[in-house]
């Protein structure tokens, strides 16, 4: 069932930024990691911030270690006096909520940003804090435990298996290489990965995500607002599905619906997109991922290296939608994003964005 | 643009400890109030955005865990997180939602349970690790700063910031769902409980509670078919104050967030005698001082007058502008869902459901807002009129 939902058609990207590398910066605070895309999103888009009301962040309170993570990077978000709001989750339901600001007719302009610092904490303990605190938590689950069961689960199901995974983290590598911002420097082969140290399960150390640090930030306009060049939100879907322990976690039925929704607000498909820049912790993830947007899963999508090249959990959605756009400016005429979130990826965010306004 | 209103409310019954329950049955206790007073079930349901705040439970991305216990499988699922503030950026949220004209009807939910966590603890992060955190932890060292300035400048006694602890408790007996009910509290309780850090005492101060607090909203056309009088959400604004304290000395006094927010409201709303052309106020007050301070920034009284306000009894619930008829934060303070609790009881006196403490049959325009973080400040006025009717 696809909600009658309005299309966001009328929503402008018209400023990005990301870090100029996603890398462990250890050594500086959240402001410090945000103030740079907050400053590069504005100038890219021909704004200062005196022309912005509207902000909307991303950021989890667990992982920068204070309650209110965004009031850590008040001042730099360009939050005094103006109407900032968080999200927790992946970046992309930030654009979201970006989005309806922008549409609900009440602001020109919004700043939406995502930031996450990986190397500060002990991603064990606080991966672990997000599982359930009665029953599952004492038993020491973490991201990727439940990523080695998705994997074992999803090999058994549909018959591909850790030499397929192999081939998608060595194409990434190859493609993030070639991405100044990524954090990923030298390509690796499928036999490195097969070779690499034993993670966890099946898991090999080169299937997953190098841990980095960073920030992204785009500036939302109305059509008023966009001037040329803009390239255009025309649509956004976003899906949860039951706990990890509640469902099959092969079963990509949310996401499936996400996409399903950003499509029939968009009138796009994932064959109509030259680009296609879709996020995944571990290899094996892309491959369940592919088929439910409507893709061959050993199609060779994400230029940019995607998060196997090295991209921080809940930046990711903003990202891959920055790394769309400034291929869209680059001539290519429609993109596909998504990123999800949550234990074995429960929830998922898919949005189309093109050159045309549609 | 379709125009947004709450058409239907939901709340646990407020307490120091609920034992009884785990914090999904907590949170499925208010969901399940607000939809059967809206009439509707999940089936209907097309969105749920959803506030809480991680550390104070030790619990991250929790909306995950929860997702099932607000229905939410098979549809979008947003967590907002801002701190005391939560509930009504949940409830903005929600709104732009909305009025984007992306869902027709959302489940807003916020709750706290408090017993399982350590929120004091969680608060005290707020503050700068090295300045301010060893100076000023939790809510308390923080708001005894904050009144202590309002003190200063305003000549406020402690007599008049008590008879606000008694109003609060007293109107909370009038309220089923409020946690701290003192029917015969005194202004000398007040003045005799316990100290707790300059000019706070123990019945200043909010309560510790856990609860939960859930609305469904709806856009044009389909609010009508819910709710015989719905509360239409007639305007929204948030500001925030500077993050140090230092940066802004008179944070209680003069409430930058708060002035700048009133003035975005009343020029919207064309609110000038906010005492006449306002019928209610609910009001996220922490503390005592703190609701004559913001009665002040709200020009519900001259500056400085917050005490001679309380005095000539304007806010009492039957005053001449009721001030937090509900018992307010003084009496109920579930964190997560504290401000949208201001909101949700804003809506039933417009929707006049607010039964014993309805403050008249028939209030047109109501105002609730949030408070939390860095002086954050989030305010709404809710009408029974449709805004753009």
């Amino acid at each position: 069932m696809i909600s009658p939902m309005a299309s966001p058609s009328g929503v402008a990207i018209v400023g990005v930024a990301m870090s100029d590398r996603f890398e462990p910066r250890t050594e500086l605070p959240p402001s410090e990691i945000v103030y740079p895309v907050v400053r590069d999103a504005l100038a890219d888009a021909g704004v200062s911030m005196d022309d912005v009301l509207s902000i909307v962040s991303c950021s989890q309170d667990i992982y920068d270690g204070r309650t209110i993570s965004s009031m850590g990077v008040n001042e730099v978000l360009g939050g005094y006096l103006r109407s900032e709001s968080k999200v927790a989750g992946d970046g992309l339901l930030a654009l979201l909520y970006g989005a309806a600001r922008i549409l609900s007719g009440e602001y020109d302009l919004t700043v939406v940003v995502a930031h996450c610092m990986e190397s500060i904490s002990d991603l064990h303990v606080v991966e672990n804090a997000a599982f359930d605190p009665y029953i599952q938590r004492p038993l020491g689950p973490d991201d990727t435990v439940a990523a080695a069961l998705q994997a074992d689960a999803f090999y058994r199901a549909s018959g591909l298996g850790p030499g397929d995974a192999a081939e998608v983290s060595a194409r990434a590598s190859e493609h993030a290489t070639r991405n100044p911002r990524a954090f990923r420097r030298t390509p690796h082969t499928a036999a490195d990965v097969a070779a690499s140290a034993t993670v966890c399960g099946l898991l090999r150390e080169l299937e997953g995500t190098p841990v980095t640090d960073g920030a992204c930030a785009l500036v939302l306009a109305s059509p008023e607002r966009a001037g040329e060049g803009a390239v255009w939100l025309r649509g956004i879907g976003n899906t949860t599905d039951t706990f990890w322990t509640d469902r099959d976690i092969t079963d990509t039925s949310a996401l499936r619906h996400a996409a399903e929704t950003a499509s029939a607000q968009s009138g796009l498909t994932a064959s109509d997109c030259e680009v296609v820049e879709t996020a995944a912790r571990w290899a094996h993830e892309q491959l369940m991922h592919l088929p439910a947007l409507g893709l061959d899963a050993h199609v060779d999508v994400n230029p940019s290296g995607g998060q196997l090249g090295g991209c921080p959990k809940y930046v990711v959605g903003l990202a891959r939608a920055v790394e769309a756009a400034l291929r869209l400016r680059e001539g290519a005429v429609n993109a596909l994003v998504h990123a999800p979130s949550g234990i074995a990826n429960q929830q998922h965010t898919v949005a189309y964005l093109s050159r045309e306004r549609g | 643009m379709p125009d947004v209103a709450i058409v239907g409310t939901g709340q646990t019954d407020h307490k120091s400890r609920r034992d009884d329950v785990n914090i999904p049955e907590l949170a499925r206790e208010a969901v399940d109030r607000a939809l059967a007073d809206a009439g509707v079930t999940f089936a209907e349901i097309d969105a749920v955005c959803f506030g809480n705040m991680d550390l104070f439970e030790g619990l991250a991305e929790n909306e995950h865990w929860l997702a099932s216990t607000f229905g939410a499988e098979g549809k979008p699922l947003l967590k907002f997180n801002t701190g005391g503030t939560v509930g009504t950026s949940t409830t903005m949220g929600a709104y732009y939602l909305l009025k984007a004209g992306f869902y027709r009807r959302i489940l807003a939910v916020g709750f706290e349970k408090q017993a399982e966590g350590n929120s004091q603890g969680a608060i005290t992060t707020v503050g700068d690790p090295i300045w301010e955190r060893p100076m000023m932890a939790g809510a308390i060292g923080n708001h005894a700063v904050m009144a202590s300035t309002y003190v200063a400048d305003s000549g406020v006694t402690e007599e008049q910031a008590a008879k606000v602890a008694v109003k609060a408790r007293r109107n909370a007996c009038l309220n089923p769902h409020a946690h701290l009910k003192l029917p015969d509290i005194t202004v000398e309780q007040v003045l005799e409980s316990k100290m707790l850090a300059y000019p706070l005492r123990t019945l200043d101060m909010c309560p510790t509670s856990n609860g939960a607090c859930a609305m469904v909203m709806a856009g044009d056309g389909h609010a009508q078919k819910l709710a015989a009088r719905p509360a239409w959400i007639a305007a929204v604004a948030s500001a925030h104050d500077q993050s140090f304290q230092g940066d802004s000395p008179k944070r209680m006094s003069e409430m930058r967030s708060l002035i700048a927010v009133r003035e975005r409201l009343y020029a919207k709303m064309g609110i000038t005698d906010p005492v006449n052309q306002l019928d209610v106020a609910e009001i996220y007050e922490p503390q005592s001082y703190a609701e004559l301070a913001m009665c002040e920034n709200l020009l519900f009284c001259e500056k400085g007058g917050g005490g001679r306000f309380i005095d000539a009894g304007i806010p009492l619930i039957d005053g001449e502008l009721p001030v937090n008829p509900s018992g307010g934060v003084l009496s109920t303070n579930p964190i997560g869902a504290t401000a949208m609790i201001r909101v949700a009881e804003a809506a039933m006196q417009v929707m006049g459901r607010a039964g014993d403490h309805q403050v008249k049959p028939d209030v047109q325009t109501a105002l609730a807002t949030g408070y939390g973080g860095n002086a954050w400040s989030d305010a709404l006025i809710l009408t029974a009129r449709q805004p753009s009717r």
